[in-house]
């Protein structure tokens, strides 16, 4: 028995590890442009995972449609014949009557003059629980490229951070990696809105004035300094304000305007005549 | 033959695993079905095949995700490797015993993963990690992993500790 044998599980452990660690280093922040294999998997997975999108939204619609028959069956009982024929197709209309109002309120959206707005459609969440990102149906065929913003007609919803042909992840505002210049519009104050590290769907304002002038309800745009975001798109609402670090920092807790939860159409912001 | 299938079976995870997320908002923790996938494998066929597992399907949702790939594939497979030695050491005939593993691993998977992200700079903290992710994720993988088990128990039977690890073919009877 050789050596390469006898330890060949424990060889090939290390490697991994060796070999998994350094990749990991090398990818823990975003990069301009993504590899060769990156890009073929979310190429070929991109159907499988619009395919999956479909089956989960439709589980989620038949869910909805099977409380909605509990509580009819409880109060009308006469009516459980009707409910049951209507059972098969109430999902769809809902799935439908839903999507035909998203789509009116997205008709009524103006974008900031120098953009064109590309609607697009999300086809999945993040393969992962660590990260806030969704996958959508627009990529470089379409003018999408890295850092281009998008938008709902309720706000900013984050900015392009990988694209591939036909489609492009979006790094959400709740992402730990997040960050967007902010400005509060009643008092102007500027901060930097950033994804919290806690996993949840708000985000944190940090001030950069430690008087800075921010109460709850105030409402929060981006202030279009750096060079991704424009100003005057809306970011959320404060909810909250604290001080930190014997009280130098001031932190607002923002809550989003968008509801990440509900995120099916969005806009991306390319520039005019780029 | 058998590539076709284990291409097949790789292709319905990933799907599962889609499927299972696109129930739940993007950035709020939902069942991992890679992991579940992971710790059955581990604790049915032992630590090798469970690390193999986790690195493939863990290396799978690394690409996607576009970050720190690398780090889900191995603390994935580090979780797999331990349910397979885990399964070497306790009564897995019970189930309950396989919830309450499940769980302990999805805990260390979200340490591990938080912590590692951490270190390469990357702001998560492992303690609110673990509450915000892996006590929820380990929740529904201590529901899921049993029923994959027992499922798999009964097709593929148990290795047999007294051999070294070796399978031992169960009969088709769950004996739990």
């Amino acid at each position: 028995m050789t050596a390469w044998t006898r330890h060949r599980h424990t060889l090939l452990g290390v490697l991994a590890v060796v070999v998994l660690v350094a990749m990991a280093g090398l990818t823990a922040y975003f990069r301009e442009d993504i590899s060769a294999v990156e890009r073929r998997v979310l190429e070929a997975l991109s159907p499988v995972q619009r395919a999956a999108t479909e089956t989960g939204r439709s589980i989620r619609a038949f869910w909805v449609s099977l409380g909605e028959l509990r509580h009819l069956h409880e109060e009308n009982s006469h009516l459980r014949a009707q409910v049951e024929e209507l059972l098969g197709k109430a999902p769809r209309l809902d799935d439908l009557e839903q999507e035909n109002a998203r789509l009116r309120a997205m008709l009524a959206f103006a974008p900031p003059a120098e953009f064109e707005a590309l609607a697009a459609r999300v086809i999945g969440r993040s393969m992962s629980n660590w990260f806030s990102t969704v996958e959508i149906d627009k990529g470089s065929t379409d003018g999408v490229t890295v850092n281009t913003v998008v938008v709902t007609q309720r706000g900013l919803v984050g900015r392009v951070v990988r694209v591939t042909g036909r489609t492009a992840t979006v790094l959400l505002l709740t992402d730990p990696q997040s960050g967007v210049g902010a400005v509060v519009i009643r008092s102007r104050e500027p901060g930097v809105v950033l994804g919290t590290t806690s996993f949840e769907d708000t985000c944190a304002m940090r001030l950069f004035s430690r008087d800075a002038d921010v109460v709850r309800g105030d409402a929060v745009l981006t202030s279009g300094l750096g060079d991704v975001f424009p100003s005057g798109l809306h970011i959320g609402q404060v909810v909250e304000t604290s001080r930190s670090d014997q009280g130098l920092l001031v932190t607002a807790t923002v809550s989003p305007a968008v509801d990440f939860g509900r995120l099916e159409e969005v806009f991306v912001l390319c520039p005019r005549g780029g | 033959m058998r590539f076709w299938g284990w291409l097949i079976a790789y292709v319905a995870a990933v799907w599962l695993d889609l499927a299972a997320l696109s129930l739940f908002p993007a950035g709020s923790p939902a069942p991992s079905v890679f992991l579940v996938l992971t710790i059955t494998a581990g604790l049915l066929r032992g630590p090798f095949t469970g690390m193999a597992t986790g690195v493939v399907l863990g290396l799978t949702a690394d690409l996607v995700s576009g970050r720190l790939i690398g780090l889900g594939a191995l603390t994935a497979a580090i979780v797999g490797a331990l349910a397979g030695l885990v399964a070497r050491r306790v009564f897995r005939e019970n189930l309950t015993i396989v919830a309450a593993v499940s769980l302990l691993l999805s805990g260390l998977w979200s340490i591990a993963y938080s912590g590692g992200a951490w270190l390469f700079g990357v702001p998560f903290h492992p303690g609110r990690a673990f509450v915000a992710i892996g006590l929820p994720v380990g929740i529904y993988n201590s529901v899921l992993v049993p029923v994959l088990y027992a499922l798999g128990f009964r097709r593929f039977g148990q290795l047999d500790p007294a051999a070294g690890g070796e399978r031992l073919r169960v009969g088709g009877e769950w004996d739990g």
